[in-house]
């Protein structure tokens, strides 16, 4: 459970409060609490579904009480997040979560070259230092691994 | 349905039209969601942008899941009293309850003839942890043995008279002979050590590393030299520049700073984080200066990279007492164990280029440490020091 939202649910979490150690301990903590309810979610989906919602109500929470200190007005955080606003970046939590699925069960190789180049941001100079490759090769399995995921991207940097 | 649900379809949607693997149906409704506002548009540019995916999926691998899930497990691990933890015996003594009852009803049950089969209980091969011990080399050649219960120890070296209590070493000149004496500290695999130097700098040594250095800095330089891994903790002495020599490597110098210095020989790269200060890093005819956060990386190549914003607490956690690996391979993070628990890896077959997250104290038995990586596939074998990856 934990190994399977945890990574798209801190997303998320950043995503609307903007602070990496904070949305980490949203999350663990939604964790806990969930783990100290009997199981009452019918389907992987109902859970998938109160983790969100979870999670979105404690980063709301968060942002109210950071903004009283800071003397802003609480129905900002209320017309800005609770209707629309946190919403689509589920869209992308669930399409990152796909796409890293995707590029974990590439064969290694062009896996490792991909994963320094997309999660960690490294330059194809960098890759080839840390892997102990030519930069030609670098850019073959990175294109090789663009292949076996079938992206293609729409716009080009 | 719950308002959630039709947001993972898009992102299904969205990621199918990425690999161009829509149906005509779906690419209607892709389509019409998209015209639906500028907003949908903006999203969608995110994710099929190859920069901005890449930053997007940046974010998310920073949240490790493994990683997050050890720091979590230990704040929840019942309070270990004296390293002892509580709740491992527990469970030790309910299966061993188990156990007795299993045996009573045998003997209930038994039948005269039969007699009873003694329980044969396998004790858990287990390896300790390093801990707190070196060695110091006087100038003349001597070598003292170093660790926690050394108290009391004089030696005097020309005109400086050594003293050790609790452990801390301290000079103490005798005269105004301007002899450098030079001493060296060294530790074993399974070996770490802190020592103040003359200026009251402060140097944690890890296992299997070495540092010379002299009694006292005279002279408009303070120069030590250091082989493996080394933290430091400079004095502030803005007329007299610490350096920090690597032998046939390169050279670090700090001006009140604090910095690690990775430079084992089995390593394929040196590294240089800055946690404090500046730092200029020189390796043969490369140079360049550090900001904290920063990382300089020497590669066998003679090439130097230099990294911003590496994790400082994975840099100095052996310091800290902690293992940290984050999205490391077997063969780096056995190098790491392999030095503190004094052990021999072998690889049977090709090395997994599996990575593994994961927090642990480094008074852990080995069992503990391996069991991050054992969870993840990979299977160890243990024969005295010597440990079999396969």
């Amino acid at each position: 459970m934990f190994n399977t939202y945890y990574s798209r649910l801190c997303y998320y979490a950043y995503k609307i409060i903007n602070n990496q150690e904070s949305s980490k301990d949203i999350v663990q903590d939604v964790f806990l609490k969930y783990h100290s309810k009997p199981a009452e979610f019918s389907s992987e989906l109902a859970t998938k579904n109160f983790l969100y919602l979870a999670v979105k109500n404690a980063c709301l929470n968060f942002l109210r009480h950071n903004l009283v200190e800071k003397k802003f007005a609480e129905h900002q955080v209320e017309t800005a997040l609770a209707h629309e606003e946190g919403l689509p970046h589920i869209i992308k939590a669930e399409a990152l979560v796909l796409i890293k699925q995707a590029i974990e069960a590439l064969p290694e190789g062009c896996r490792t070259v991909l994963k320094l180049a997309f999660f960690e941001g490294f330059k194809n100079e960098q890759i080839a230092l840390e892997l102990g490759i030519s930069i030609n090769t670098v850019k073959t399995q990175k294109q090789r691994a663009l292949q076996l995921l079938r992206l293609k991207f729409i716009n080009k940097a | 349905m719950n308002q959630f649900e039709p947001l993972y379809s898009k992102a299904e949607l969205i990621v199918k039209s990425l690999q161009n693997d829509l149906t005509d149906q779906e690419r209607l409704s892709l389509n019409e969601w998209l015209t639906e506002s500028a907003a949908n548009q903006a999203l969608y540019n995110d994710l099929t942008n190859e920069a901005t995916l890449a930053s997007e999926l940046a974010i998310l691998a920073k949240f490790d899941a493994q990683a997050d899930w050890q720091k979590i497990d230990i704040q929840n691990k019942p309070a270990t009293i004296g390293g002892i933890n509580y709740r491992k015996w527990l469970s030790a003594a309910a299966i061993l309850l188990i156990a007795c009852l299993g045996v009573f009803q045998f003997w209930l049950n038994r039948n005269n003839s039969h007699p009873i089969s003694k329980i044969s209980k396998h004790p858990v091969i287990d390896i300790a942890p390093g801990g707190n011990k070196a060695t110091l080399k006087l100038a003349d050649g001597t070598i003292i043995i170093l660790n926690d219960s050394v108290n009391g120890f004089q030696a005097t070296q020309q005109n400086v008279k050594l003293v050790i209590q609790n452990g801390e070493i301290t000079y103490q000149s005798l005269g105004q002979d301007n002899q450098i004496i030079y001493n060296t500290i060294t530790t074993p695999r399974g070996g770490q050590y802190k020592l103040l130097l003359d200026d009251r700098t402060k140097v944690w040594l890890n296992a299997a590393s070495s540092i010379k250095y002299p009694t006292t800095f005279s002279g408009d330089e303070r120069i030590v030299e250091l082989t493996g891994e080394g933290y430091f903790e400079v004095a502030h002495d803005a007329s007299k520049p610490f350096k920090v020599v690597l032998p046939g490597i390169g050279r670090v110098d700090a001006i009140g700073t604090a910095f690690n210095i990775n430079a084992y020989s089995d390593e394929r790269i040196t590294k240089t984080t800055l946690v404090q200060g500046k730092v200029k890093v020189a390796f043969g005819s490369k140079t360049d200066f550090l900001n904290p956060g920063q990382q300089a990386q020497l590669f066998p190549s003679g090439q130097l990279l230099v990294l911003n914003q590496v994790d400082l607490d994975e840099v100095v956690a052996w310091k800290n007492g902690q293992f940290i690996f984050k999205q490391m391979n077997v063969e780096n993070i056995m190098k790491q164990i392999g030095r503190w628990y004094e052990i021999e890896v072998i690889y049977n077959g090709p090395v997994s280029q599996e990575t593994f997250s994961g927090i642990v104290s480094r008074n852990s038995h080995l069992m503990e440490v391996l069991k991050i990586m054992e969870e993840g596939g990979v299977r160890f074998k243990i024969d005295g020091k010597k440990i079999s990856v396969y």
